[in-house]
């Protein structure tokens, strides 16, 4: 089933266009990927679709129904999960806490309940401290032992991967991920890799942008590339490798010759 | 488990302590000067004003100018209630909050879609446009000169008049304390967590499920409550209300009550309190001097004492703590 | 219609006022993001070294003009420093450390001037009369210097390299390092012309109207009405819109009531809020990076 439909999803800024007239569809499921060179309109993609930018024109279908241009926290809601470039979290806080920040739209607890401190109210805290810790320890990486450091003690691949937990804390029924193994060493990236399908195999499907390409090509079971805001392919690993745009535009000569003789 | 049983008999030992201070101080000052008891209230009005300030500004994040300016429509909400239709002075302590709130909920409408620096210049705007209506509705708040004389309230038959000050001031303690445990609360709870989202990073906060605009606007009436209750507060004390009691002026010490005395913590906003309402005092030795220093301390503290009184008192702790440590080791 | 002709004019005149300060605020503002709340202390501090000069010095209207000039850049060159540990460190830290200054300049003024207000002769006092309106060489020379000093502005921020240079610092902080362009100097830069240009404000009003040490709080206020109004990184909308405000109050005072008019434009400011809020000329938040 197609989870999410793009349609002519277009993005402006001024005079140029980010987003030009894209259009896609991930089945639930998959493990998407996005890839392109710098520049090419991936992380606009994912701001417009997650509704942090306005869209200047197309549709976003998400499990049947449209979401575009929809405010982010209700499109979080509704299912879909993501993270930033640059392993953004909330800084002030743990990275239990900041997971805890990602169960919100999936509590009620309000003014009159947190004031009086109700029954309700406490067991909700207890439960969100356990999801939080479900996510921590889906992530696993390590993770779990930092649990009480400030994360701006932390490294920036543990921000990173807090990042992830606090997506995943959502409940979502799609995760984005934006370049998540950024700054990662090759066991790292190993692991991150495992995670992802880990992710993907507890029933979240994975939309994916990377730069790594041992990453995307490993795990990804459908591409599509973008350069200067147009799609300019789609389709298995092994298709995109081949394609002569791609080689082109960004994979460089040398790759393609790889896979040809390999 | 055993952490939190932990953690919660230290949070009522420090609860009892705060009490038998609030009980006790009162006493002590007074039996010392009657000058100083009335300094005491003022403390404790803007402790209610800068807690409350704190909950949008260290939890939120959000620059809000108009915080004192509610303060000034409590206090004429409540003695024009009181002057004008003789209603109980009690009565109009929640109406004032409310009147407060229902503003502060007006500006927040129209500002908080604003991020960072147009928030605070959109509040500062609100803020002179009130102080005009002060100014200028001369039918209703007697303009500049001030509304009075507002009529002192009594308990049990009780008017609380000059030689019953310190009954005003543990009316102000009280409430300084329902201000302090609705913030505590409401900070150690999903909501307290929505709002360090929101001022640590609102994309990341928005995408994670928060809606930044209806929890600002919270931060904002519960904030703006107290400062209508401040207000009310101060005016019957005080006998007048007038817009120089809440012009810029006023503003800039509740704000510099809340950052020297620590963003974002519950105790820090008092012990700032302190400071503003005692430096001034200390300071009057220099004589015409004494504001001019005031200004040089203020910018000094600010650039070297970032994180404010309880940013000092924590490192002193941490370093308390090491020492500790340390000599278990040698031993 | 003379009314409204007259009003217009001394809009006019106001607005000229208004627009340097607001340019100078926003332009203190654009580069490192810093609202300087006490900008408008240093028109008062131009006003009262124009007074200064006049009446102890020498009675001449352009050296008084020029020796305001020279301090309001000097002052602009160190309250940049002052800021600079600020940069970065959140509002509130910047908004105390003008606040500091704003009692610092005011108590400095009220201690060497007196609380009581001041008059400055006006060095061109000769009326014109155009048709029904009259107006003083004095508002002439108001308006003019006004107009050319926007225009110089302009001129500078767009054909010249170092005004270029400004605007990219502005625009993107990073990318202008990564080409060079010092931050830093530009913030100073910043600082000393955009207060230069409120001390120069102070300096045209002097003879206009009479001066006291607390007159500087209500400029900041309009500032930042202009600012708000005209939206987010937009020095040429401050401009076009200091003006406009000038004129609103003035045509407010005449036509419905003087006592009101200061607060009408709070309240335009609040419509423009409500129906755009990004000012009438901003432009959309950059927000995540590409």
């Amino acid at each position: 089933m197609k989870l999410i439909e793009v349609n002519n999803l277009t993005k402006r800024f001024g005079g140029l266009v980010a987003v030009n007239n894209v259009d896609f569809y991930i089945n639930e499921g998959e493990l998407f990927g996005l890839i392109g060179p710098n520049g090419s309109g991936k992380t606009v993609m994912f701001n417009t679709m997650t509704g942090v930018y306005k869209s200047d024109g197309g549709k976003v279908v998400f499990n049947g129904e449209d979401i575009t241009d929809l405010p982010p926290h209700v499109i979080n809601e509704k299912g879909i999960g993501r993270t930033f470039q640059g392993s953004k979290v909330f800084l002030s806080l743990t990275p239990l806490q900041n997971v805890m920040v990602g169960r919100h739209c999936r509590t009620k607890s309000h003014l009159r309940d947190v004031i009086l401190r109700t029954p309700f109210t406490q067991r909700e805290d207890r439960e969100t401290e356990e999801k939080a810790m479900h996510a921590l320890e889906l992530v696993g990486m390590g993770l779990v032992d930092k649990k009480d450091t400030p994360v701006k003690d932390l490294t920036y691949v543990m921000r990173s991967l807090t990042g992830i937990a606090i997506a995943l804390a959502t409940d979502p029924k799609i995760i984005f991920l934006d370049e998540p193994v950024a700054g990662m060493n090759p066991t790292e990236i190993a692991q991150a890799m495992e995670l992802i399908k880990r992710i993907r195999d507890s029933g979240i499907t994975v939309f994916l942008v990377e730069h790594d390409m041992r990453t995307i090509m490993g795990i990804c079971e459908r591409i599509m590339v973008l350069n200067m805001g147009y799609k300019i392919a789609e389709g298995t690993p092994q298709e995109i490798s081949r394609n002569e745009q791609v080689i082109r535009a960004y994979l460089g000569r040398d790759y393609g010759a790889e896979t040809k003789q390999g | 488990m055993k952490r939190n049983a932990l953690l919660k008999t230290k949070k009522w030992r420090n609860y009892l302590i705060g009490i038998a201070i609030a009980l006790v101080l009162p006493l002590i000052v007074r039996l010392v000067s009657p000058f100083w008891l009335h300094e005491l209230f003022l403390i404790a009005i803007f402790g209610i004003m800068a807690v409350s300030l704190n909950l949008i500004l260290g939890y939120t994040g959000q620059a809000n100018m108009a915080h004192g300016v509610l303060f000034g429509l409590g206090g004429y909400t409540s003695g024009l209630l009181v002057m004008r239709l003789g209603v109980n002075f009690w009565a109009t302590i929640p109406i004032a909050g409310i009147a407060a709130l229902i503003a502060g909920l007006v500006v927040g409408y129209a500002t908080l879609r604003l991020r960072g620096v147009y928030f605070a210049l959109a509040t500062f705007a609100f803020m002179s446009l009130m102080l005009e209506l002060y100014t200028n509705l001369r039918g209703i708040t007697e303009g500049l000169e001030g509304l009075m004389p507002i009529p002192k309230p009594s308990i049990a038959g009780l008017t609380l008049g000059p030689q019953q000050t310190i009954i005003w001031v543990y009316i102000a303690i009280a409430f300084l304390s329902l201000t302090m445990f609705v913030t505590d609360r409401v900070v150690h709870s999903r909501v307290g967590r929505a709002f360090t989202a929101i001022r640590d990073d609102e994309d990341l906060a928005q995408s994670s499920g928060v809606n930044i605009f209806r929890y600002k606007m919270l931060s904002f009436s519960i904030a703006t409550f107290f400062a209508g209750i401040a207000g009310a507060l101060y005016s019957s004390y005080h006998g007048m209300m007038s817009p120089g009691d809440c012009n810029i002026m006023f503003l800039l010490q509740v704000i510099v009550a809340v950052v020297t005395g620590g963003m974002g913590t519950l105790l820090g906003p008092v012990l700032g309190s302190i400071f503003v309402v005692i430096a001034p005092e200390v300071l009057r030795v220099a004589e015409v001097y004494y504001y001019l220093i005031f200004g040089v301390l203020l910018v000094v503290i600010t650039i070297f004492a970032p994180k404010g009184m309880m940013g000092l008192v924590k490192l002193i702790q941490v370093r308390l703590k090491a020492r500790g440590s340390r000599e278990q080791v040698t031993l | 219609m003379q009314l409204f002709l007259q009003s217009l004019m001394n809009g006019i005149v106001v607005g000229s006022v208004y627009t340097l300060v607001a340019v100078g605020f926003a332009l203190t503002f654009s580069v490192m993001h810093v609202i300087n709340f006490a900008h408008g202390e240093f028109y008062m501090v131009g006003s009262f070294m124009t007074f200064m000069v006049m009446r102890y010095i020498v009675d001449d209207f352009w050296v008084a003009l020029l020796v305001s000039v020279v301090i309001g850049a000097g002052l602009g060159f160190l309250v940049e420093r002052v800021f600079r540990p600020s940069y970065g460190k959140g509002l509130l830290t910047q908004f105390i450390i003008a606040l500091g200054l704003v009692i610092v300049l005011q108590q400095a003024m009220l201690i060497i001037f007196g609380g009581q207000p001041k008059a400055v002769r006006s060095a061109y006092p000769t009326v014109h009369t155009l048709g029904v309106v009259s107006i003083t060489d004095e508002r002439l020379l108001v308006i003019g210097v006004s107009v050319a000093l926007v225009v110089a502005l302009f001129i500078f921020l767009n054909r010249t390299k170092t005004g270029k240079a400004m605007r990219a610092a502005a625009g993107n902080p990073l990318a202008a390092r990564l080409v060079g362009i010092s931050t830093h100097r530009m913030a100073s830069l910043a600082f000393i012309v955009g207060i230069a240009l409120a001390a120069v404000a102070g300096a045209l009003l002097a003879p206009l109207y009479s001066i006291n040490p607390f007159m500087g709080m209500r400029l900041t206020g309009v500032a930042m009405v202009i600012v708000v109004v005209a939206g987010i990184g937009s020095v040429g909308g401050a401009a076009i819109v200091g003006y406009v405000i000038g004129i609103v109050e003035n045509l407010f005072a005449a036509y419905v009531s003087p006592e009101w008019s200061f607060a009408v434009m709070f309240a335009l400011l609040i419509v423009v809020l409500l129906i755009k809020p990004m000012g009438l000329f901003g432009k959309e938040r950059a927000g995540v990076a590409m």
